[in-house]
């Protein structure tokens, strides 16, 4: 046990290592405050599709060879999530099956462009790199912590601010809309938000990943409790030790980061629903 | 709270029973050992080395690898690189290395694709207006 | 004045008109049931006095007394609420939202108004109880609770007694009229002509093709329950 702890000291006075962990714990928090949200919406595979859509426009900077990948990354993802998200309510077939495409187009064209415009020495790496997230939270600059903790400083701030109306939005958007909220602004609002978590949370877990970051914190939260406020509170906790821990295992035991992580949250997810099934026996 | 810490322990005591303890031989102290890390750790620190030179330049490391070697026709002289062996960064990287002078004398470059430890100071050289970073290995071991 | 008139109403949705030249007026204080078969339009009419729709043709006039945001509105309940983990008291107190503007918190009197709603409909035992564990009807209260924090003045309910067992029913209307009585315009949207007739002051029956009635229950009674 010591040997492991003095391993992981070691690890740790490493500067990327520290960087890592801060902004893993950071993008973990603002995703899985926003998965709660995007789960009761019914909007799960929207983050999904978006994440497609990210790795699409890597593929353009990266054709471009623009080394900070953020500045075409975070627009393009913006504009789609006001697209997708405009109309609040996703019930009809066509908006499914327009997603779908979207989503495997950005996918496919994304890799055709890398394939054929990228400079890089190593285009497998960098496409599964941008799929997986292998070791990209390993490598951040300074820049890129600043730039993380400003952005999910900012995430936090919204939400708390509107929590209420993010609540009431999520729960009846017609009640809402009727009592004078203006649901389509909180919607304008979220997708915005989703939008920018998706762009940092590629560099975290990688484009194909980013739904288990939203996904499972929520899920596991609602198994166990009942108020959307400790759903929400336990979400994040959830969330942010499980990347805090699938990071550290990840260095220790030599996996790739984004997948460790993963596990980590379905270990969670699987752990809170022994615990909601026994509570509910009870 | 206490489900995470059991979880926790689990996990790391089964990640331990992977990874290498300390070395009990007698080793140069240097400021990086990628001997001594994890294949994450080692893909990590191969990326800032290779991304972030100026923040290494001067650090002596000690890393494994195999020995690749070439002759570059245009600088007419002999090409060496230590070669890590990454799974998990997607990729494989790669350092030239260039021995010191009292080494190519006593042991010699070692043979084309043998696996090496080499303890190297990170430095650079510029060449037509290229800068080109290497390490100035002051000691080598032939592994196999 | 009216609390709420409707003048020469044209709905429709996806490019079809359901209902053309549809006028009416509430007053403060009746009790309106808005009856007729399947896709008659009453959903759409419901939404359209709610903004949540836009007319074809045609205005909304509502008397100086209230805002649009102050109509308590009990929308028919989703499959994904029925599924959303949130407290009793969480819901209800969404129903203060109309009032609190930028502020990111609730006063001590909002809460109090929900307390005092939750009261009012029996259901303040339940306030911390999760909103998927309980039965359809109490379900319903709490969405009934949540209309009433958003306003006194006037209620619009969409059916709100779907789904739910006679016992039940017979609670919601009966809970319903209370409110009507201690002055809450209630306009309703109801399958359940009988009811209607019993506990309304007036109907609209809106009947396929447009053809359209309003006046007073007595009157509808008396033209023999149009398509009962």
């Amino acid at each position: 046990m010591t040997d492991i702890i003095d391993r992981l000291a070691f690890y740790f006075s490493f500067t990327f290592v520290q960087y890592a962990i801060i902004v893993g714990v950071l993008i973990a928090l603002c995703s899985s405050l926003l998965g709660v949200t995007l789960v009761l919406k019914r909007f799960s595979f929207i983050g999904d599709g978006l994440s497609h859509v990210a790795f699409g426009a890597i593929a353009i900077a990266a054709a471009f060879s623009l080394t900070n990948q953020f500045i075409v990354v975070l627009p393009v993802t913006i504009i789609s999530a006001i697209l997708l998200l405009r109309t609040g309510q996703n019930t009809n077939i066509k908006g499914d099956a327009a997603l779908a495409m979207i989503s495997v187009s950005a996918l496919g064209i994304g890799y055709l462009i890398l394939n054929v415009f990228s400079a890089s020495a190593n285009l497998a790496g960098d496409v599964c790199t941008a799929l997986f997230g292998s070791i990209s939270i390993l490598t951040l600059s300074t820049t890129d912590v600043w730039l993380s903790i400003v952005l999910s400083v900012l995430v936090i701030a919204v939400f708390l601010l509107f929590y209420h109306k993010i609540f009431s939005v999520t729960f009846d958007e017609d009640f809402s809309t009727a009592t004078g909220t203006r649901a389509k602004t909180y919607n304008f609002i979220l997708a915005i938000v989703i939008a920018v978590i998706i762009s940092l949370a590629i560099n975290l877990v990688g484009a194909l990943l980013i739904s288990a970051l939203v996904i499972f914190p929520a899920l596991s939260a609602m198994r166990v409790f009942r108020s959307f406020k400790s759903v929400t509170i336990c979400s994040v906790i959830f969330s942010m030790v499980c990347a805090a821990l699938g990071i550290v295992i990840s260095i220790l035991a030599g996996t790739p980061v984004g997948s460790t992580i993963v596990a980590v949250d379905i270990v969670g997810f699987a752990i809170f629903s022994l615990i909601g099934f026994i509570v509910k026996r009870g | 709270m206490k489900k995470f810490l059991v979880i926790f322990i689990a996990v790391a005591l089964l990640a331990g029973c992977g990874s290498q303890g300390g070395d009990t031989e007698e080793r140069t102290p240097v400021d990086i050992d990628m001997t001594q890390m994890s294949v994450t750790m080692v893909s990590a620190q191969a990326a800032q080395l290779e991304f972030n030179p100026t923040a290494h330049l001067g650090q002596v490391v000690r890393i494994r690898g195999s020995h690749y070697t070439f002759y570059w026709e245009m600088f007419q002289a002999n090409i060496h690189y230590i070669v890590l062996d990454l799974t998990v960064g997607c990729c494989g990287a790669a350092f030239e290395f260039i021995l010191s002078d009292e080494l190519i004398e006593t042991v010699g470059y070692p043979p084309h694709g043998a696996i090496i430890e080499i303890v190297g100071t990170y430095k650079y050289y510029e060449v037509a207006n290229e800068t080109f970073h290497f390490f100035a290995v002051t000691e080598i071991t032939v592994k196999e | 004045m009216p609390q709420l008139t409707c003048e020469k109403l044209t709905l429709g949705y996806e490019g079809k008109t359901v209902v053309s030249d549809l006028s009416f007026a509430v007053n403060a204080g009746e009790y309106l049931c808005i009856v007729g078969e399947n896709g008659s339009g009453k959903s759409t009419l419901m939404k359209t006095i709610l903004n949540l729709k836009t007319p074809i043709s045609g205005k909304i006039v509502t008397d100086s007394g209230f805002a649009t945001t102050e109509i308590g509105y009990m929308p028919q309940q989703t499959a994904a609420q029925k599924d959303f983990p949130a407290s009793v008291r969480e819901v209800v107190r969404s129903g203060c939202l109309n009032r609190v503007g930028l502020r990111p918190f609730f006063t001590r009197a909002e809460k109090q108004l929900a307390e005092d709603n939750m009261q009012k409909l029996g259901i303040d035992h339940l306030a911390k109880r999760c909103y998927r564990e309980l039965s359809g009807g109490q379900q319903q209260r709490v969405l009934l609770a949540r209309a009433l924090c958003a306003t006194r003045k006037i209620l619009l309910l969409d059916e709100p007694a779907a789904g739910l067992d006679p016992n039940a029913t017979a609670e919601m209307y009966e809970v319903i009229a209370s409110l009507n009585k201690g002055g809450t315009t209630i306009i309703m949207i109801s399958h359940d002509i009988e009811a209607s007739v019993r506990y309304a002051s007036h109907i609209l029956h809106i009947g396929k093709g447009s053809s359209v009635f309003f006046g007073t229950k007595e009157d509808y009674v008396d033209r023999g329950g149009y398509g009962a």
